[in-house]
């Protein structure tokens, strides 16, 4: 009878722990640059965020610049310190899930009002006479029109990220599958072992 | 609770996956054909059993009941265990397969050596056997961390230190293991004994 509550035991316990849990282990660190600041985005193998995990931005050398937390949905973002072209970003949630980032800066980004600011543009644009009013005019278009396109860019990147925590997330089948491939390993093994030694497992 | 790929060193890489290989074919030599298919839902459940997950803390943890498994397979848990972790490398990238040597013996080791060294103990039917068994469930838990804690202290002593959330997770799941891997066997000790290689 002993046996019976034991057990009746264990799969409550085996239910709790079911009940309560989600899959997710594996850390997806994304990051982007938009300006002069680097936004990211850290969450768990099922979507879930990674929820106020140090964030450690280093340069190259392995020095370290400056450190973040997450915030409630994972989310961090900093502002890129001057004369740094390529940093490593290092997420850590604990136990040894640890994510490293190297990202490469690009520093000729313009800041909004640049291109209405400056009075020469350089590049294939090479101009040596100061800016007209009516060229002021069209510049001031062409700002408004990029700020519209940063817009479609930023949406079009947060669904590019919703994607991909979508293929991140586990399925049962898969889980189902890896066990049909752990099974036929292990029957592999007894059949070369059978092949090889057929009187031993006989007896 | 594996650690991930691109942390550790070459050297610690490459000392995992030679004791790993060392133990894997010592044990596929020994083992008699008619164990395997045990050795092969074992090693499903093993699988399995991690993806459980219960969040405690900023990361969530789960069951590993490898001191379960190392009551059951003694010396076979290392391939039981290395395969499951092969495939949630493969699968679902936990872990990796560089670090696939060094995962598989903080998991499997702990166990192996408990059993090992505390088999005098399983043999006899006095009340020290629960205790025994409880013991070996929940240290094996803990020892792996702790493997694990000080692999990744080796690897790198500035960024990994030994933090009071890991007391905080791991005793807590030790006790939970503990528990889980007592009723198990011993119910497993009523209905099925010849199971139980470990504890004759």
């Amino acid at each position: 009878m002993l046996s019976i509550k034991k057990l009746g035991l264990f799969f409550f316990i085996l239910f709790f722990l079911f009940s309560s849990t989600s899959f997710g282990h594996k850390i997806n660190l994304f990051t982007n640059q938009v300006g002069n600041r680097v936004e990211g985005e850290a969450f768990f193998a099922d979507g879930s965020p990674c929820l106020s995990c140090e964030i450690r931005v280093l340069d190259l050398n392995g020095k370290e610049i400056l450190k973040r937390k997450t915030d409630e949905k994972g989310k961090f973002s900093f502002s890129i310190p001057s004369g740094v072209s390529e940093i490593k970003i290092l997420l850590s949630a604990g136990e040894g899930h640890l994510v490293e980032k190297r990202l490469t800066l690009k520093t000729n980004y313009q800041k909004k009002g640049d291109l209405l600011n400056s009075q020469t543009l350089k590049g294939p644009f090479l101009l040596t006479k100061p800016i007209s009013r009516d060229e002021k005019e069209v510049y001031k278009n062409l700002e408004e029109k990029i700020s519209k396109l940063e817009d479609e860019v930023k949406a079009l990147r947060e669904e590019v990220l919703n994607m991909r925590k979508e293929i991140q997330k586990i399925y049962y089948r898969d889980i189902i599958g890896a066990i049909g491939y752990i099974l036929g390993i292990f029957a592999i093994i007894y059949f070369i072992k059978k092949k090889n030694n057929p009187k031993k497992d006989a007896s | 609770m594996h650690i991930s790929e691109g942390i550790l060193p070459a050297p610690i890489l490459i000392a995992g996956w030679g004791a790993i290989g060392v133990f894997l074919f010592w044990s596929l030599r020994k083992v008699s054909g008619d164990k395997l298919p045990r050795l092969a839902i074992l090693s499903s459940f093993f699988f399995l059993v991690s993806f459980i997950h219960i969040p405690i803390g900023p990361a969530s943890v789960h069951l590993t009941l490898n001191g379960l498994l190392g009551l059951l397979l003694g010396l076979d848990i290392f391939p039981a265990i290395f395969t499951a972790l092969f495939f949630q490398a493969l699968f679902f990238q936990y872990g990796g397969f560089t670090v696939l040597g060094v995962n598989t013996l903080v998991m499997a080791l702990p166990p192996f050596l408990l059993v090992s060294l505390l088999r005098n103990f399983l043999k006899n039917e006095s009340k020290i056997f629960k205790i025994m068994v409880f013991l070996i469930g929940g240290f094996s838990m803990l020892f792996s961390g702790l493997l694990m804690a000080l692999i990744l202290w080796i690897a790198n002593p500035k960024f990994y230190v030994l933090s009071s959330a890991f007391i905080g997770t791991y005793l807590p799941l030790s006790i939970v293991e503990g528990i889980i891997t007592a009723l198990v066997v011993s119910y497993l000790k009523k209905i099925k004994k010849e199971e139980l290689i470990c504890c004759q």
